[in-house]
């Protein structure tokens, strides 16, 4: 299920996403990534992207997705791709 | 009802299989075999005098007045050594022991002081009830013989006194703190007439002496040689309420003896089935933080947090802070308001602030403070097993044969249940403890540490891992347990992972630093030594791998089949008195009550129906993404209920940023705290004391808070939230906290079948209670997982982004103390102070000597984030290389220096693991003073000049 | 070369042995130490081709060599004194040098320890059991049981343990034996180990007895072979008689304080650290060796009276001419042991009073002289044998000052756990001054009128005689152990026979 479009359209249409702090959310990405790693490629991308649709508050989801993803690693983008393809 | 003193059956109570019949004074009792006489004549409703037995600890056979007959037996043997033997005739009543009784009495009295009547023990004094029974009434002896009336009394614990002169030389105190406490710091010394309780050398006074307060010794004395001080000021207590302690997650039941609406003591409840009878020093003496004078009682509110507050009514609080709420929700959006539940308010307190949040702000931007301590345990538990909670009760600990403890200081943070642990281990138990510090658990009086595994901090993972490896390729799993209980492919991989060479202890050295011989011994004993049960901390928790760590104990724990009976298990030891409940209550911002994920709609439709509103199906902010919202300017209204976050959050500097970017702060708390002074409303909170509620401790057990006084503040915590709720047009009407739980039980299946009147019933019950379990879980797991199969997950060692550097070359790592909690917004508040008046850098010598510091000089602490000052302590509990700290003194602002990384699942802050560096320093810095001059500041209360 | 022995037993050395050792050696003898024939009135005593010359002094020397001693005894082991005991216990005593294993060996030493060494444990019990052994420290429990007992007792780890305490006056059997034959000490308790399956035993020795810890110590090491698998360490008291009751000695070895505990549990289920312990005085397990060769145990059997077997070293000391050791057979009476072998009072007044079984026995009344050595026999006259020392009094004697004298001994010795003793000793002091000053007044507390149930008159010496037969029911009754359990028997025999010497 796309959290993008539908946790976007909760804030109000002025907000800045360049307000957040893009760097903190693609460090607890990578994080999460990274630990979830050792269980395999695919399965780590479908926990990662599990545990930022369970966990992350739409405010969050909508930064990340709407930002630049390249500084991402290669699982933590793989798992933004899946909630909501760039 | 009157003030009746608890039963005392003379000595333990006695398992077995076998049951023994014999006649005491003609009447037939059955008890089991290896009773003592003397507690089965208890139990049949008899009694025989006696003065050296109480029944928390072993016959001693000292005072000679419980003497009984026995047909075939000559003399007359003491009934509390006698074990009760088939066909027993016993006489408890003749004239030879009426004679015996009164002989000994006799001598009692004649070296005893005489003016009971305005002794503080009159009327609640062994000795005296037992020279009423004997019928004494001559003291043949005179008065004027050798005698111990002019032995100064000892005053120098804060709470309780020590007088000598009416001492009988029974031992029950030292024989408390041998085997209730477990400390040993209580002797007679000298012999014969001589003899005198001692605690410690000839030149130790209590206070000086190793004595921890628990006050055992003062529970068990007969007379009123250890007592309680309030009792001499205050009088016997005229009637005693049972009610759980506000302290840590142990949960201990008293007796909150009152006289009047006065607490003059609390005393360990012999029949709460977390403490059974015994206590700490701060759940038994330091509750006068209810009484203090810091204690706010009156609402305040403030335009702006430099103008000092303003005192107000509980209605104008109310609605201007209903009204302040409600214009940022109409401006900034439901999202824009949040709160924080205390994991030290009742369950029903916490279910009413997530219900505000989310029913009345209109968001899930709910969280707790198990963020910051156990978060890591509700997923990493739930992932694994299905349950966010430990597996077993505290007694299960006696039954286990390997006890590992990991990141855990039980004799500090859980000191009751530490008690047990030690109990155990003195029967005979094995010991691992994991811990980068040298815990007084490693080597105590009788209690010594088969392994201890000092790793560098931060290596939870590896070493845990390494373990695995060891149970693995050394075929010690239990192959069994893993086919019946979990999937067996998924082990598979598990094993595969773990097995691999790189995994193995002598690889791993290089990061742990623990010698791969001492690993792979304990790894073995763990797995082979019989029942293993794991005891874990935040030392696991508060780690950046923390989830991690806590899966890793799981996959161990599951793969040597010790999960599902009594003895074993995963025990998180939770910390605060209600933060398992507070967890339970869904106060994180992602689950509802009973750990269902938001966007469950089943679960939510469940409970929009019983509120009659819509949810937020996403889920909420944490609180340091809070702090961070606040700081983006999206986050703009909290409400914290029971929590300082400036104190107990890492970052200082970042969580006073993002408080002060918010618009509305409302802090509801029994004092102004750090968090107050970025405050704009205060509403006055109440004490455990002061409300009736449940909490729920480490291992399930749903236990009755029950008001003993009316709120000093005039409303107890659930009403002023329930009052917010209505200002702000909701339209609660609870009456009594029992109808809070009457709506948790409807709306959470594990909780289904408890209700006020079952927990009158049943004293304490463990969840799950529900139709499968009417009566309680105690210990989970024992068929199947909750979740199913248990769940092998594999954990790899991620270093933590924190890393030592020549600038930093230290690591500092952070606890806690047995006298002073948390942040010590109580126990600061008490005469607790008397112990650890300040927080103590702990150093190793060689680092110490590096840097020319001595014990007691003043260092700063720096690392990436912050810096502070306070002075060392050079001690090798320490590893080179290693720092430790508390943080329970504002002033010293330990969180100043800790880091903003997290566990990765969780954000549960890693305050385990800070670089750092120490130097010499002349005294406190900047931010320090600064900081303390603003707090003062902003703690001034505006006073209506007099008329 | 003449051969000449002397002893070097503690009591022989205060009186002066190593001097006249010293002196026969400068007149250019051999001089063998060996241990000592255990009389007292002839130490330092010198052996030569088995005659006996003593008490010597240095000076004396030469004229024995010479053969014009005064000091001449004759043939020792036809002295009366010897003749008419049954050594089997201190059959080496005099004869042998205490550190010598040859000397041990060629007295069939080690021969017992061989023999059980191809017995099962039940066998070597049931043999222990028909010799009828009793504990000799003073309780006289049956030993076959007690190592029974703990033999079935579960567990890895079980002990033997020696009580070497030897607190009672009078007594220095335990010291003689440690002394003079330690080899055989270790030879019983290495037996005793075989039989319960021990691995490890404590010799408890009391602090006052610095030569028999030296002595043991080496002798523990030279019979290391001899006694392995078992090993032996010797612990040293530090001055509290009541270490000798056997729970508070454990108590001691494992470091804590000398407090006695209660039984049950018994040591033989747990005893040392928990573990099932054989306790046993000096003197029980020195007689195992000669019980375990071949016929030993009957021939003990057969010795003594009634429950009674086997023989007791008994100890003569006080004020009597001849002091010693005296080893026999049970059923000897006092007269034969006081007039006929004792001699009498060195004093040479009449003998008044004879305490037997240490501080706390009874007083015995010339009266009961004719009381055959027997455990129960004893018990029946409200009097116990104990450790076997027996000490005389002469008509000096004041029997009140004694029974005073027990009561502070007690009050001086007690651990202090159990009321009885530990406040009853104090008071029982006060009670005799008080009893032999004819009574009480009201005390300054008594006599206050805020004390309005306290007695203001005066209390007669009738009324504190019952207080004190009071007192010693309690003590007799309600004490923990016997230090407080036996303290009645001195003040009542010197009460009950010598009542004028009360007034």
């Amino acid at each position: 299920m796309p959290a993008g479009p539908s946790a976007a359209a909760a804030w109000p249409a002025n907000r800045r996403s360049s307000g957040v702090d893009l760097a903190r959310l693609h460090h607890m990405a990578n994080q999460i990534a990274r630990n979830l790693a050792a269980q395999g490629e695919d399965a780590a991308i479908a926990a990662t992207a599990q545990h930022i649709r369970d966990f992350w508050d739409p405010r969050m989801k909508a930064a990340i997705l709407g930002g630049d993803r390249s500084p991402l690693d290669p699982i933590a983008r793989a798992a933004l791709d899946r909630l909501d393809p760039a | 009802m009157g003030y009746e003193p608890q039963a005392d059956f003379g000595t333990p109570a006695v398992q077995s299989d076998q049951a023994v019949t014999l006649a005491i004074d003609g009447r037939s009792v059955t008890v089991p075999a290896g009773t003592s006489v003397m507690r089965a004549a208890a139990e049949c409703g008899g009694s025989i005098p006696s003065l050296c037995a109480t029944d928390s600890v072993k016959a001693f056979g000292s005072c000679r007045m419980c003497l009984v007959e026995i047909d075939g037996r000559k003399g007359t043997p003491a009934s509390c050594t006698t074990p009760v033997e088939p066909g027993m005739v016993v006489h408890t009543q003749t004239a030879r022991l009426q004679r015996l009784r009164r002989g000994v009495m006799e001598l009692y009295i004649s070296d005893h002081p005489l003016d009971c009547l305005t002794c503080s023990a009159n009327n609640d004094c062994e000795l005296q009830d037992t020279a009423a029974e004997v019928g004494l009434r001559d003291v043949r002896y005179g008065y004027a013989g050798a005698n111990h009336l002019g032995l100064p009394t000892d005053d120098s614990n804060p709470y309780f006194d020590f007088d000598p002169s009416k001492c009988i030389a029974c031992s029950r105190c030292v024989r408390a703190c041998d085997e209730v406490q477990g400390t040993f710091a209580l002797t007679i010394a000298g012999r014969g007439f001589a003899s005198k309780v001692s605690a410690g050398q000839a030149s130790d006074d209590f206070l000086s002496s190793e004595c921890v307060s628990c006050g055992a010794c003062v529970q068990a004395c007969p007379t009123a040689t250890l007592q309680e001080k309030a009792v001499k000021e205050i009088g016997k207590p005229e009637r005693a309420v049972v009610t759980t302690c506000a302290y840590c997650g142990v949960g201990c039941t008293f007796r909150a003896e009152m006289r009047g609406e006065q607490l003059v003591r609390m005393v360990p409840w012999k029949d709460g089935k977390a403490n059974r009878g015994h206590s700490c020093v701060k759940g038994r003496f330091a509750w006068g933080y209810a009484n203090h004078r810091d204690r706010v009682l009156e609402p305040m509110i403030r335009e702006s947090i430099e103008d000092p507050w303003r005192v107000v009514s509980w209605d104008e609080a109310f609605a201007y802070t209903a009204q302040r709420l409600n214009a940022i929700k109409a401006q900034h959006g439901a999202r824009a308001l949040g709160g924080i539940t205390s994991s030290r308010c009742t369950n029903e307190e916490t279910f009413l602030v997530q219900k505000l949040v989310r029913a009345g702000f209109g968001s899930n931007n709910v969280d707790t403070c198990a963020r910051v301590c156990h978060s890591p345990t509700g997923y990493g538990l739930k992932t694994t097993f299905g349950t966010s909670a430990g597996t077993q009760d505290f007694d299960s600990v006696m039954q286990a044969d390997v006890i590992l403890v990991i990141g855990a200081n039980p004799t500090d943070a859980h000191p009751v249940f530490a008690s047990r642990m030690k109990r155990r281990l003195r029967q005979g138990a094995k010991l691992i403890v994991i811990d980068p510090r040298r815990i007084d658990l490693v080597r105590m009086p009788h209690v010594e540490a088969a392994h201890h595994l000092p790793l560098q901090p931060g290596t939870n993972v590896a070493v845990l891992t390494a373990m695995a490896h060891v149970i693995v390729t050394e075929e010690l799993a239990d192959e069994a347990f893993i086919r019946e209980r979990c999937d067996w492919d998924e082990y598979q991989d598990w094993a595969r992972f773990v097995a691999d060479e790189r995994h193995s202890p002598e690889v791993l050295e290089a990061v742990t630093r623990v010698p791969a011989a001492d690993l792979r011994a304990a790894a073995r004993l763990y797995a082979t030594g019989g029942n293993g049960a794991i005891y874990y901390g935040l030392g696991v928790t508060e780690h950046s791998q923390g989830s991690s760590t806590v899966m890793a104990i799981a996959n161990l724990a599951m793969a040597t089949g010790n999960i599902g009976r009594p003895g074993v298990g995963v025990n998180p030891l939770r910390g605060q008195n209600n933060v398992q409940g507070s967890c339970d209550m869904g106060s994180f911002p992602h689950e509802l009550a009973g750990y269902r994920h938001i966007s469950d709609s089943a679960t939510r439709g469940l409970f929009e129906q019983d509120w009659g509103v819509a949810l937020d199906p996403e889920p909420g902010l944490r609180i340091p993404n809070m702090l961070d919202a606040a700081l983006d300017g999206s986050f703009r209204a909290l409400y914290i209920q029971g929590e300082d976050i400036l104190q107990s959050d890492p970052n200082t500097h970042h969580v006073a940023a993002g408080l002060k970017a918010m618009e509305l702060v409302i802090v509801h708390d029994l004092f102004l705290n750090e968090t107050a002074g970025y405050a704009h409303v205060f509403l006055p909170g109440s004490t455990f004391l002061e409300k009736d509620g449940t909490f729920t401790n480490a291992e399930r057990r749903i236990q009755r808070v029950r008001k003993v006084m009316e709120p000093a503040n005039g409303l107890a915590d659930w009403e002023v939230t329930q009052r917010l709720a209505q200002a702000m047009g909701q339209d609660w009407d609870y009456r009594h906290p029992a109808e809070i739980m009457a709506e948790i039980a409807r709306l959470t299946p594990s909780f289904a079948e408890v209700s006020y009147d079952h927990l009158e019933e049943a004293g304490s019950l463990q969840w799950p209670v529900n139709a499968a379990a009417p009566e309680g879980s105690p210990v989970m797991h024992i068929d199947g997982f909750v979740r199913g199969n248990g769940r092998f997950v594999v954990t790899d060692y991620v270093p933590t982004d924190e890393k030592t550097g020549p600038r930093y070359p230290l690591l500092l790592t952070t606890g806690r103390i047995l006298s002073q909690y948390n942040v010590g917004a109580q126990t600061r508040r008490t005469a607790n102070t008397v112990w650890h008046e300040e927080d103590l850098l702990e150093i190793h010598p060689a680092d110490a000597e590096n840097r020319g510091i001595k014990t007691g000089d003043w260092v700063r602490l720096a690392s990436r984030t912050g810096e502070t000052t306070l002075r060392a302590d050079v001690t090798d509990r320490v590893a080179p290389g290693v720092v430790y700290t508390t943080f329970h003194h504002p002033a010293t602002q330990a969180n100043v220096v800790t880091t903003d990384y997290s566990d990765w699942a969780t954000n549960c802050p890693e305050y385990k693991v800070t670089a750092v560096q120490v130097m010499p320093s002349n005294g406190p810095t900047d931010w320090q003073e600064s900081y303390a001059s603003w707090a003062e500041r902003s703690r001034r209360v505006a006073r209506e000049p007099a008329e | 070369m003449t051969l000449v022995r002397i002893s070097d037993d503690a009591l022989a050395l205060a009186c002066g042995a190593d001097a006249v050792a010293a002196a026969f050696v400068a007149a250019g003898c051999t001089v063998e130490r060996v241990s000592s024939w255990g009389m007292h009135w002839l130490e330092p005593l010198a052996e030569i081709d088995g005659i006996g010359f003593g008490p010597l002094f240095p000076e004396d020397v030469a004229a024995v060599l010479a053969g014009t001693s005064d000091k001449w005894i004759g043939a020792i082991a036809d002295h009366p004194f010897i003749k008419r005991q049954q050594r089997l216990t201190f059959a080496r005593a005099g004869k042998t040098r205490p550190l010598s294993l040859a000397d041990y060996a060629a007295t069939d030493g080690w021969s017992a320890l061989n023999r059980v060494k191809s017995l099962t444990s039940p066998e070597i019990v049931a043999e222990v059991t028909h010799s009828g052994l009793r504990g000799r420290g003073g309780a006289g429990f049956p030993a076959g049981i007690k190592w029974r007992t703990v033999l079935e007792a579960p567990g890895p780890r079980k002990y033997v343990v020696c009580n070497a305490d030897e607190g009672d006056s009078g007594t220095f059997a335990d010291r003689m034996l440690m002394e003079g034959d330690p080899f055989q000490l270790l030879e019983g308790m290495a037996i005793a180990a075989q039989a319960i399956g021990a691995q490890q035993g404590y010799i408890y020795v009391r602090s006052e007895y610095p030569h028999a810890i030296n002595k043991l110590n080496a002798a523990i090491e030279l019979a290391s072979e001899h006694i392995a698998p078992f090993r032996v360490e010797v612990r040293v008291g530090a001055g509290a008689y009541v270490c000798g009751e056997e729970t508070a000695l454990l108590n001691s070895i494992e470091g804590k304080r000398g407090e006695v505990r209660a039984k049950p549990p018994l040591p033989a289920h747990e005893g040392l650290f928990g573990c099932p312990t054989v306790v046993h005085n000096v003197l029980t397990l020195a007689a195992i060796p000669h019980i375990m060769v071949p016929g030993g145990a009957g021939l003990y059997d057969s010795l003594g009276i009634d429950r009674s077997k086997g023989t007791m070293p008994i100890q003569l000391a006080g004020n009597i001419r001849h002091g010693g050791l005296f080893e026999t057979a049970f059923g000897i009476t006092l007269n034969e042991l006081i007039h006929d072998i004792g001699g009498g009072t060195a004093s040479g007044r009449p003998v008044k009073a004879v305490q037997v079984g240490g501080p706390l026995g009874a007083y015995i009344h010339p009266s009961q002289f004719d009381l055959p050595f027997d455990y129960e026999a004893y018990a029946g006259a409200d009097a116990l044998i104990g450790h076997g020392g027996v000490v005389v009094f002469d008509d000096t004697a004041d029997m009140g000052a004694l029974a005073r004298f027990a009561f502070q001994f007690c009050a001086a010795e007690s651990c202090g756990k159990c009321t009885p003793c530990r406040i009853g000793s104090t008071r029982g002091v006060e009670l005799i001054d008080r009893i032999r000053t004819g009574g009480r007044d009201a005390d300054a507390v008594e006599a206050l009128a805020q004390m309005h149930n306290a007695r203001k008159d005066r209390r007669s010496r009738a009324e504190d005689l019952q207080l004190l037969e009071d007192l010693c029911e309690t003590m007799q009754f309600g004490s923990l152990c016997a230090l407080g359990g036996f303290t009645p028997y001195p003040v009542r025999s010197a009460l009950k026979h010598w009542p004028e010497d009360f007034a």
